[in-house]
């Protein structure tokens, strides 16, 4: 099944996925290494799910049930929840709820895109925001308090951004609806405790270790040139709920506004006039959009500005560099009011229009948005991969030593890697986005010293089965794919080896292998090493001679050596690795990530926080 | 005192009108004067996206000395990633020498930002009567990211920077140079876009006027004269004066005249929503008879959007009203038992 970023994982590479959160990201998301804190809150979540495939399931069937099906049923049923909560009276227009949330040209090229992280989140979205809006109103229990904050919890596991605004969200709506202090304390501070209880995993690392989880958002980048590139949404776009690269979903490439698409603020503003039962919930949800909207153009005007002074004031705020995010809001709110006006239109005795009318609506709704459907329902139809990519597979995954392989000009979708073969493809050395660009950077020595020290072995021309990386004007360039070839074939440090139909793969002569080697030799010297987990390394030397021992990792300082005292940690080399000064007399040491203990401990937290979780819902029952 | 305090206003209110109409009227400088140019019969303007080496060549006769900036107008194009944005290479040059006087580079992403683009230059001091050329080529249009020339006029205007000490000399020739810089802002307006210009200054004293006016006056239904005028002097200006979007002073001064027609006439939050909703609705159709640009979509929009902020707010406060209401009511009630 293919979906837009979505990645397909070779058995070989699942093995290497473990249910034990680890603080250091060896290949997941970059081939040299790097501290996987950040996005760990997800990418757990992904090394869970993976691990499923240990039992024998198959990634496509892990993939399924717990990453596509999972937006489309939680939306449509989250929506309907949600609906029901804040209008108990009329909750058969609950259908309405799921058919705008799900169906919409936000979700549909979120979900199409592959961003199934944030699908996650916008499907589980209603349910919380129901929940913890309607625990204002009503009498609650230990168990309610529980599962509002084991569903924050989830929020947070899948989208720390729509987390984000769903917490304040939720704070607006005490305000609004309560300012009354048990309730922020049971309603508001309990569940949020349980929700960071349940993440202490990554928190407490992060914050023992002084790390920014912002910085991933590009926090350092030139806010007003950023803010400005990545504000698609125009006003008529932000407000009619239209996806600004709807409908051919090309990043940075926007389009015009269809005039069908500003019919959907107006029935959604009609329930203002239509208001009789549940008032404030309406005009609560009616400012709600308001604020969705205006906030979802980014600093396109009018007032602009105001968005990026909120991005450089108002902390948190730099998660939003892309301020489409707020389209989760404006759908939320819209998904409550239009169903409303639809109850108010159609609430006459008039059978037959009212069935006319309905009929009406969901046609208009769905005709603009018929051909995108068609599409998700497409991604569920199997794909064969190209067979060479299984070939490659296998040859790499035979192998029992330690190498990397270098993708040019990017890693593709169907490429191998692992915690013992990773893949360096995502500019992390040659950072020229085209391949030409990049081949030409082979040429300078630093960079064939800077991949032997990486123990790059294979250098791999990929064959684009789906025409996303060699391009000219966003389209499959042939051209380019068939230089690279030739330009490789030229290169007289590498040897072609054939038998992998259309995928280039040229091997590298004389290259070292190995994590970890002695500096400045050419074998690597005489070093043993078992790895334990991404995060740690236990290392048998010689030792009988005081040369520096690099680990081939991309530099972070909080490595260090055990035992060893204060003076064993990383030192950077030239080439942006580790360097180890190991004592001498020691022929057996680890190499640790420091966080990874933060990690453990965090886990112990989040364990008991879910055992009580457990307890607190069960109690109930009982 | 309240007759002073009404002829006070107004008096304001009219010097703000005579401000905004006659001296900030055109958003440049002060002692700047622009003429629009329009295009020598012969001239040939392409509608179609420029593409690489595409070179449009506009000939004109310069007004006044002092050119120093000339505007182009042209449709917003796509937006593109930076590095594939067209780059424009604008060349003024002497039809009588053929010299260039003054060349630069302006991007395509630029001109998404601004569709009237301001070309500047060192002020040339001799330039009346003078004819030049100004060429326009496209150095990296490839279709996704190249741009077209709008159609709507003034598609060329020039812009001529007196210094300040030319201007204001004397009283006499400050008041000839106004004078002259309006005669040309104004007479380069149709009809309705001249009547839209100088009234949207005016609603604030209108409004002040229709609600002063004695119960007895010539002006029936204060209430929805009032409304319409807010409405359709708006309605006049998003739709026939040329301009990529509202300006921030026309937007901030019809919602402060709404909330004072709110404040005067008690106007339910209804009416408010009632008056998105038209905008909403005319944003359809001008969606509809004029798919590209979407200008006046883009414009309705933001009206659409003001009033339902005025409505929502005014929602918000009927309720502390009556809440308020409800809980003096029950005071009271408890108070007599």
């Amino acid at each position: 099944m293919i979906l837009g970023d979505w990645r397909w994982f070779w058995p070989e590479t699942l093995q290497y996925f473990s249910p034990i959160p680890s603080a250091w990201d060896s290949s997941l998301n970059t081939g040299i290494g790097q501290s996987g804190l950040a996005t760990l809150w997800i990418n757990q979540y992904l090394n869970l799910t993976a691990s499923l495939t240990h039992l024998g399931i198959p990634w496509w069937t892990v993939s399924l049930l717990f990453w596509q099906l999972p937006p489309l049923i939680l939306s449509a049923i989250g929506a309907f929840y949600a609906y029901g909560k804040f209008f108990p009276e009329n909750k058969k227009w609950g259908y309405f709820a799921s058919l705008v949330y799900t169906c919409n040209t936000y979700f549909f090229l979120m979900y199409l895109g592959g961003q199934l992280g944030v699908a996650l989140a916008y499907g589980l979205f209603p349910f919380v925001i129901g929940r913890f809006i309607s625990f204002f109103h009503t009498r609650h229990t230990s168990r309610d308090i529980a599962l509002n904050g084991l569903l924050l919890g989830f929020l947070v596991v899948f989208d720390i951004r729509i987390a984000f605004l769903a917490a304040i969200l939720i704070g607006v709506s005490w305000l609004y609806f309560s300012r009354h202090y048990k309730k922020f304390i049971s309603g508001i501070m309990l569940p949020f405790g349980i929700a960071g209880g349940l993440h202490t995993y990554w928190i407490l690392p992060l914050v023992l270790f002084r790390q920014n989880p912002l910085n991933q958002y590009g926090v350092t980048s030139t806010a007003e040139a950023t803010l400005s590139f990545f504000s698609f949404a125009d006003f008529s776009h932000a407000l009619s709920l239209l996806h600004p690269n709807w409908p051919e979903n090309i990043f940075g490439k926007t389009y015009f506004l269809q005039p069908e698409f500003l019919l959907i603020p107006l029935i959604a503003f009609c329930s203002l006039l239509l208001m009789k039962e549940q008032e404030k919930l309406i005009r609560f949800l009616a400012l709600v959009a308001l604020g969705g909207v205006f906030l979802s153009k980014g600093v396109q005007d009018p007032f602009g500005t105001l968005y990026e002074w909120f991005y450089k004031t108002i902390p948190g705020f730099t998660m939003f560099r892309d301020p489409t995010k707020f389209y989760v809001v404006t759908a939320f709110s819209y998904a409550m009011l239009i169903p409303h006006t639809l109850a108010g239109l159609f609430n006459i005795k008039n059978r037959v229009f009212n069935i006319v009318g309905v009929i009406l609506f969901v046609g208009l709704w769905i005709w603009p948005l018929r051909l995108h459907a068609i599409k998700i329902v497409d991604s569920f139809r199997p794909y064969t991969i190209p067979e060479e990519y299984g070939r490659l597979t296998r040859f790499l995954a035979d192998q029992p030593q330690f190498f990397r392989t270098l993708w040019i000009p990017q890693w593709q979708r169907y490429g191998y890697f692992s915690d013992l073969h990773p893949a360096i493809g995502r500019f992390e050395v040659l950072t020229d986005a085209s391949a030409s660009g990049q081949l030409t950077q082979l040429e300078v020595p630093d960079i064939r010293n800077r991949l032997t020290a990486l123990s790059v072995k294979y250098i791999i021309i990929p064959y684009d089965s789906q025409g996303e990386l060699f391009l000219n004007d966003r389209k499959f360039d042939e051209k380019q794919y068939v230089d690279a070839l030739s330009s490789m074939r030229k290169t007289g440090w590498v040897r072609e080896i054939g038998g992998f139909g259309k995928i280039g793969v040229f091997e590298v002569t004389n290259p070292r292998g190995g994590r970890f080697f002695y500096e400045g030799t050419s074998d690597g010297g005489n070093l043993s090493y078992i790895r334990k987990s991404p995060s740690r390394y236990e290392v048998i030397t010689d030792n009988d001679r005081p040369i520096p021992i690099v680990f081939s990792e991309k530099y972070d300082p909080l490595w260090k050596v055990y035992p060893g005292t204060d003076e064993n940690v990383s030192d950077r080399t030239q080439h942006n690795l580790n360097r180890f000064y190991v004592p001498e007399n020691i022929p057996a040491f680890s190499v640790e990530y420091e966080p990874q203990q933060g990690v453990y401990w965090g886990l112990a937290v989040s364990v008991l926080t879910f055992i009580f979780i457990t307890y607190s819902v069960k109690k109930k029952r009982e | 005192m309240k007759r002073v305090l009404y002829f006070g206003f107004s008096a304001i209110l009219i010097a703000y009108w005579v401000m905004m109409t006659f001296l900030f009227n055109n958003r440049l400088s002060f002692s700047v004067m622009s003429y629009p140019q329009p295009f020598e019969s012969e001239q040939v303007i392409p509608d179609k996206p420029l593409l690489k080496n595409d070179t449009v060549t506009l000939e004109f006769a310069a007004k006044e000395n002092h050119l120093g900036i000339i505007y182009v107008r042209f449709n917003k194009p796509e937006m593109t990633a930076f590095e594939r944005e067209d780059r424009l290479a604008f060349r003024l040059k002497s039809k009588e020498s053929g010299k260039i006087i003054e060349e630069g580079i302006i991007r395509s992403g630029l001109i998404r930002k601004v569709p009237f683009i301001p070309f500047g230059f060192t002020p040339i001091d001799t330039s009346k009567h003078q004819t030049y050329i100004l060429e326009i080529e496209s150095l990296f249009g490839d279709g996704e990211n190249s741009v077209s020339f709008s159609n709507y006029e003034p598609r060329l205007v020039t812009a001529y920077k007196f210094s300040r000490e030319e201007i204001t000399s004397s009283v006499p020739q400050f008041l000839t140079f106004m004078f002259e810089r309006n005669i040309q802002y104004f007479s380069s307006f149709r009809s309705l876009e001249l009547l839209s210009v100088l009234l949207i200054y005016l609603i604030p004293f209108i409004t002040l006027w229709i609600f002063k006016s004695s119960k007895k006056s010539v002006v029936p239904y204060k209430e929805s004269v009032s409304i319409c005028l807010v409405f359709f002097t708006s309605f006049f200006y998003t739709y026939f004066v040329t301009l990529d979007e509202i300006p921030v002073v026309v937007l901030f001064q019809t919602f402060i005249v709404w909330i004072f027609l709110i404040w005067v006439y008690h106007l339910g939050r209804n009416i408010s929503l009632m008056v998105s909703i038209v905008w909403m609705i005319a944003a359809v159709i001008a969606l509809v008879i004029y798919p590209t640009p979407n200008i006046f979509a883009q414009k309705s929009s933001v009206w659409f959007y003001l009033f339902l902020v005025v409505g929502v707010a005014q929602s918000f406060i009927e309720e502390i009203r009556t809440k308020n209401k409800k809980l003096s009511t029950s005071a009271r009630k408890g108070a007599v038992e």
